[in-house]
């Protein structure tokens, strides 16, 4: 076991209410196993990426919960211990390249920074090593591009500096938070192919974060759907994908268009109705449900594992 | 289905050209043209939903705007039922304005932020002078919100208090109280989730049925156009390279739009295909087509000619040498 989640709960000062946005999050990570985590905008998954790496603001947030890597609680360790692990053991990549990184220093002095601060490496060894990783991320002509600012960069090439420098310390978990999202599809297959291949070259474990199931479906062997600050259903890539449990995760993938259903006559698309709203008790999809039943209103449906490694929070599996 | 020998042409968009001037660096005397919208043409025609899909810098958006008249081309005319709107004088242009209304991709951005929901939908209506009093005019408001889904009592709202989805479909109600004859919608879905998404493409999609109106589709989301749209064109690098009706969608394809098409993830295929490259530096663009320098079948006489657009069957038009 690599990384626990054990029933992160996470709070944010709004004025003075506390918002609650995470509400009990659980979860495993092996060696060298991809998870795919899912869900719409507002659901918690960036808190979650963020709240494993302890990188929520400790103002106007309250957590609760543990996250463990390698039997060590991450919530414990001191700001040295920390310092060791970001980057060096869990790395992370994020969504829009050109604020993530620095708009002043040329990429190279970037990536080699991390180097120099944690193998004190020499400048020169570790400009070498820089166009190295360059080189193994696809950015063609690497040394002219080590001298290159992010905002002459296009938004691919930018994404694989980000990638490159999340990859230079060989880190044993890569959290990428929807790493494509900002990208075109041509070069976002790309970009999902590079990190297919470096997980696998580097049996690292991977921790794929994004709002398009299709996208993750690409790289993942395993997919959490979260809903509202909720895990609602998790299994293997297959079993989620193909045989959904939850109703919102068969509205979800229901309301993509897919390329292989092109029909000759134009229609609608199916349609989850509604949006998502705040309820404190019962089941937080009650609203939008199409399968809601008098208990949901009632009382929050507990996460189960009706079918082998296929859990799921319904009342329609009790 | 309409049958489309009998839909009529409404807009003509003829060899329009645009070029932006820019700077390579700030100290640059020379300003470089730098091409958005080169020898453009197209044909949209009553009722239809005409989906134009491209990389981001592809020009698709200038296209929109041109359409729209926010930016003047430099050459080229675009045809109103046969009368050209570049040259309109300014009164008659409000005029026009009233039957061509947009909708954008940030619903957020698009919407003033001091004004409530219903101040934003008066102010058309204001500006035109249509429904003059007041009680007219709110009865218009209250009657458009229901038509796009939002319950009438959101017309005391600020768009900040609105979700993603109702704030689109705010845009959508603007666009529409004027009632137009044709919205361009740039990227209207592509800030809003997959669920949203589908509600906000449906409510489009009724639209157009219950009031004939005619639309151009600007997305970057191929299979999402190609569940909607009733023709599609791709661009590339300021141009069309193909269009279709959707009937043409299990054929031969330009190998842009078969590389575009290999690129969308959908579930159970894997490994992804590789991609070439990326798209090149407008400025730096080589002679002949511009989709050379990723095109897998170059031949010698790409480098060369520029392919123009040419019939493959009927309705079906290719710009590529290969056909």
């Amino acid at each position: 076991m690599l990384l626990r989640v054990e029933n992160l709960r996470v709070w944010f000062q709004n004025d003075q209410n506390w918002v609650k946005a995470l509400s009990g999050i659980s979860f495993e990570l092996n060696q060298s196993e991809s998870i795919g985590i899912v869900g719409e905008s507002g659901s918690g998954k960036s808190v979650t990426a963020l709240a494993i790496l302890r990188l929520l603001p400790e103002k106007g947030m309250r957590i609760k919960g543990k996250v463990w890597f390698e039997d060590k609680d991450i919530y414990a360790l001191s700001s040295q211990e920390l310092c060791r692990l970001r980057g060096k053991k869990i790395a992370m990549i994020f969504q829009d390249p050109l604020t993530a990184l620095n708009p002043v220093f040329t990429v190279g002095e970037q990536v080699s920074e991390c180097l120099r601060y944690h193998y004190n490496l020499s400048k020169s060894q570790a400009k070498e090593q820089t166009i190295k990783i360059f080189q193994d991320v696809g950015i063609p002509a690497p040394e002219s591009r080590f001298f290159a600012y992010p905002h002459q960069l296009s938004g691919g090439m930018r994404q694989r500096v980000m990638i490159a420098m999340a990859l230079a310390l060989r880190p044993k978990i890569l959290i990428a938070d929807e790493p494509t999202t900002a990208l075109d599809v041509t070069i976002q297959a790309q970009i999902l192919k590079l990190l297919q291949e470096i997980k696998d070259r580097q049996k690292m474990s991977l921790v794929f974060i994004s709002h398009d199931l299709t996208v993750v479906a690409q790289i993942v062997e395993r997919v959490l759907v979260m809903y509202a600050g909720a895990i609602i259903e998790s299994g293997s890539l297959k079993q989620v994908c193909e045989s959904p449990l939850h109703p919102y995760t068969q509205g979800l993938l229901n309301s993509i268009p897919r390329i292989e259903e092109i029909s000759q006559e134009k229609r609608r698309l199916p349609v989850l109705c509604g949006e998502r709203q705040e309820r404190e008790i019962g089941c937080p999809f009650y609203g939008r449900c199409p399968k809601k039943m008098s208990i949901c209103l009632k009382e929050r449906p507990p996460f189960k594992e009706p079918i082998s490694g296929h859990k799921v929070a319904c009342w329609l599996y009790d | 289905m309409i049958k489309e020998l009998h839909l009529k042409n409404i807009l003509e968009v003829k060899n329009l050209t645009k070029f932006y001037l820019v700077k390579r660096h700030p100290f640059e005397l020379k300003k470089r043209p730098l091409p958005a919208v080169v020898n453009f043409s197209l044909t949209l025609r009553q009722g239809e939903l005409f989906g134009l899909v491209g990389e981001s810098g592809c020009g698709k958006s200038t296209l929109g705007k041109l359409i729209l008249l926010l930016e003047t081309p430099d050459q080229g005319e675009i045809k109103w039922k046969g009368q050209d709107i570049t040259k309109l004088s300014s009164r008659e242009l409000k005029a026009w304005r009233r039957r061509c209304q947009p909708i954008f991709q940030d619903p957020l951005a698009s919407l003033n932020p001091r004004q409530t929901v219903e101040q934003i939908l008066e102010e058309p209506l204001v500006v035109h002078n249509l429904f003059r009093g007041k009680r007219l005019r709110q009865r218009k408001i209250t009657r458009i919100l229901q038509e796009v889904g939002l319950p009438a009592h959101f017309k005391k709202r600020y768009p900040h208090e609105l979700s993603g989805g109702q704030r689109q479909r705010v845009t959508i109600a603007r666009a529409l109280i004027l009632e137009p004859e044709f919205i361009v919608a740039d990227e209207p879905t592509s800030a809003l989730d997959v669920s949203v998404q589908a509600q906000i493409v449906n409510l489009l999609l009724d639209i157009q049925k219950s009031r004939n109106i005619t639309y151009l589709f600007i997305s970057h989301d191929l299979s999402l156009v190609a569940h909607i749209a009733d023709r599609i064109g791709v661009m590339y690098m300021g141009q069309l390279v193909e269009i279709m009706a959707r009937r043409h969608f299990q054929t031969n394809h330009h190998p842009y739009t078969e590389c575009l098409l290999k690129a969308i993830p959908s579930f159970g295929k894997k490994p992804l295909s590789p991609v070439l490259g990326e798209p090149p530096n407008p400025l730096k663009l080589p002679p002949g087509c511009p989709y050379q320098t990723r095109c897998p079948y170059k031949k010698r006489v790409c480098s060369q000619e520029k392919p123009a657009l040419k019939q493959i069957t009927g309705g079906h038009l290719i710009a590529c040498h290969l056909f």
